[in-house]
């Protein structure tokens, strides 16, 4: 999987125009129409779930040696607010610093998550937060190892649905699923 | 040895300063009397300058040994004497080709002797002329009136000085345009000469093959306008014909250049193209105004960087941009200057027509530090 080529997700990746935002506001659209499910895309390939602005110029999606072009930081800015609003990322702090990338939205996360615990007949289980990201039995879970800030997201959803009660004990999380 | 004098103009050098200058000197050759009687005799850090109406003579100091007085006689006035060396620099054009004496003695008819002396011994010990070699500030030899050399000092020394300058400005521009005068004379007569040319290709028209005529016309044409509008021949109507005249003048090169052309590069075919009675940007800027209420096939535009061009009224803006879009397509992305080479437009008019295509949505542009260029728009 690391070794996925990001101009096989789409081929804009080696088309230099893709770099420089679009000044024209119909070109620019459909750009960030393809920025944007270029970024979903590469996230969902590469299982990211969280992205930090200061690292944005490490971003490999960001910059392409091999046309030598890079994103700048203005056009970083409108992409992460385009994401936005269309709900794709969320901010995790005020200054906008850092955010979760929902590629899949809480919404699908906590159907998916709710559908796994049903399939297993784990209803009115209690389980630890740790166990449910990191035991070998959510090895083949879609949930497996995801951003723990991710995974409380998704279970506050559940919660709200009345599906599950978080709780927290001397410092470890824990959930029942009803 | 007056023989070391030599003519001089009568300014002073860079670097050379006025001491004292006294009226009604005048020169004898050893005790011989010369024609230079009652002269003004000026002290300088670097020369002995005398002149009357009629010569103006130097002595360099660096020629005088040493100077002494010759007091006042019964047949003579003071005199300064003035012991010279023969030296080893070429002689210079003078007032005398040679000389029998070693001395030139200048006779104070009135006064100002004693002074005089003075200063040219403490001149003589100085030796200015050796710590500041002068420059001559003059390269031509302009003949000015003798009155502005009397005053080489203060405001009045300046302001001559300045007057002086303006005189040889004056001349030079009033000389080149007598060469301007003479360039539309002889513009006159070769429109004389293609008219000519003209009628005679007229008479033997027969005798020619319509092949020849046809080049014959085309050389005419490059030749000039037979007719051009003046402000002479126009009166009020002059900005209106104008620009007429230019609308059948640009519209033919118009539709060579793609259908647009710069204000500037119009300026100069126009120009080129009446030879002589030229107009002024003004006049075009003008004409060029009064185009679009003429209905005439040729309009001013203002593009969006504020270049002013004239292009064609019936251009198919569309059309063209289609094709320099598949022109940027066909060489996978474009820059300014690519386009203008390759249909031969200016670089600022590329530049808008490109961004008159992204405008349009056919391209779009990739700004990276290789510069602007423009792709074929694949979003």
């Amino acid at each position: 999987m690391s070794s996925t080529n990001i101009s096989d997700i789409s081929w804009y990746y080696d088309f230099p125009p893709f770099f420089t935002l679009q000044p024209n506001l119909d070109t620019r659209r459909k750009q960030l129409d393809a920025w944007c499910s270029l970024v979903l895309d590469y996230c969902r390939l590469k299982k990211i779930f969280t992205f930090d602005v200061n690292d944005a110029k490490k971003f490999p999606l960001f910059f392409n040696t091999k046309i030598n072009r890079q994103l700048d930081n203005n056009f970083i800015q409108v992409l992460l607010e385009e994401l936005r609003s269309r709900g794709n990322i969320e901010w995790q702090d005020k200054n906008k610093r850092h955010c979760l990338v929902l590629w899949k939205s809480i919404e699908e996360w906590a159907k998916t998550v709710h559908h796994w615990i049903t399939s297993r007949g784990m209803n009115g289980t209690v389980c630890t937060f740790y166990e449910l990201l990191y035991s070998d039995d959510t090895l083949s879970a879609e949930f497996h190892k995801i951003d723990e800030n991710l995974f409380r997201r998704i279970l506050m959803e559940l919660e709200r649905r009345g599906q599950a009660t978080v709780f927290s004990d001397n410092g470890a999380e824990g959930v029942k699923f009803l | 040895m007056a023989d070391r004098l030599a003519w001089t103009d009568g300014q002073l050098h860079v670097g050379e300063v006025m001491i004292t200058s006294q009226n009604g000197v005048s020169i004898n050759d050893g005790s011989e009397k010369t024609d230079y009687q009652k002269g003004l005799i000026t002290l300088t850090s670097h020369r002995i300058l005398w002149q009357d109406k009629s010569a103006q003579i130097e002595l360099p100091l660096s020629v005088v040994i040493f100077s002494e007085k010759k007091d006042a006689s019964l047949t003579s006035k003071a005199r300064l004497i003035c012991t010279l060396s023969r030296g080893q620099e070429p002689k210079r054009p003078g007032p005398f080709a040679s000389s029998r004496h070693d001395e030139i003695q200048f006779e104070f008819r009135e006064g100002g002797c004693n002074d005089f002396l003075r200063l040219i011994q403490e001149e003589l010990v100085k030796k200015r002329w050796l710590l500041q070699p002068v420059k001559s500030t003059t390269t031509t030899t302009m003949s000015s009136t003798t009155s502005d050399r009397s005053h080489r000092t203060g405001i009045s020394g300046i302001e001559n000085h300045l007057q002086h300058q303006l005189n040889v400005q004056h001349q030079s521009i009033s000389g080149a345009f007598q060469d301007l005068n003479k360039l539309m004379q002889q513009a006159k007569e070769m429109v004389n000469i293609s008219k000519t040319i003209a009628t005679k290709i007229q008479e033997k028209r027969n005798d020619l093959t319509s092949d020849e005529t046809i080049r014959f016309r085309s050389y005419l044409l490059s030749l000039g306008i037979d007719n051009p509008v003046t402000k002479e021949s126009a009166g009020n109507q002059y900005h209106t014909s104008l620009a007429k005249e230019l609308s059948s003048v640009l519209e033919k090169a118009l539709k060579d250049t793609n259908g647009i052309m710069t204000l500037s590069d119009a300026y100069c075919r126009i120009n080129r193209a009446r030879g002589y009675e030229l107009i002024s940007p003004e006049d075009l800027l003008n004409a060029a105004v009064h185009m679009e209420e003429l209905n005439l096939p040729v309009r001013l535009r203002v593009l969006s960087s504020g270049t002013k061009s004239f292009e064609l009224t019936n251009r198919n803006e569309k059309k063209d941009l289609q094709e320099i879009a598949n022109l940027a397509e066909s060489s996978i992305s474009m820059s300014a200057d690519q386009l203008a080479n390759l249909i031969g437009i200016p670089v600022i008019v590329a530049r808008e027509r490109l961004i008159a295509a992204e405008t349009y949505g056919l391209l779009c542009r990739d700004d990276s530090i290789e510069g602007l260029r423009f792709y074929p728009n694949q979003f």
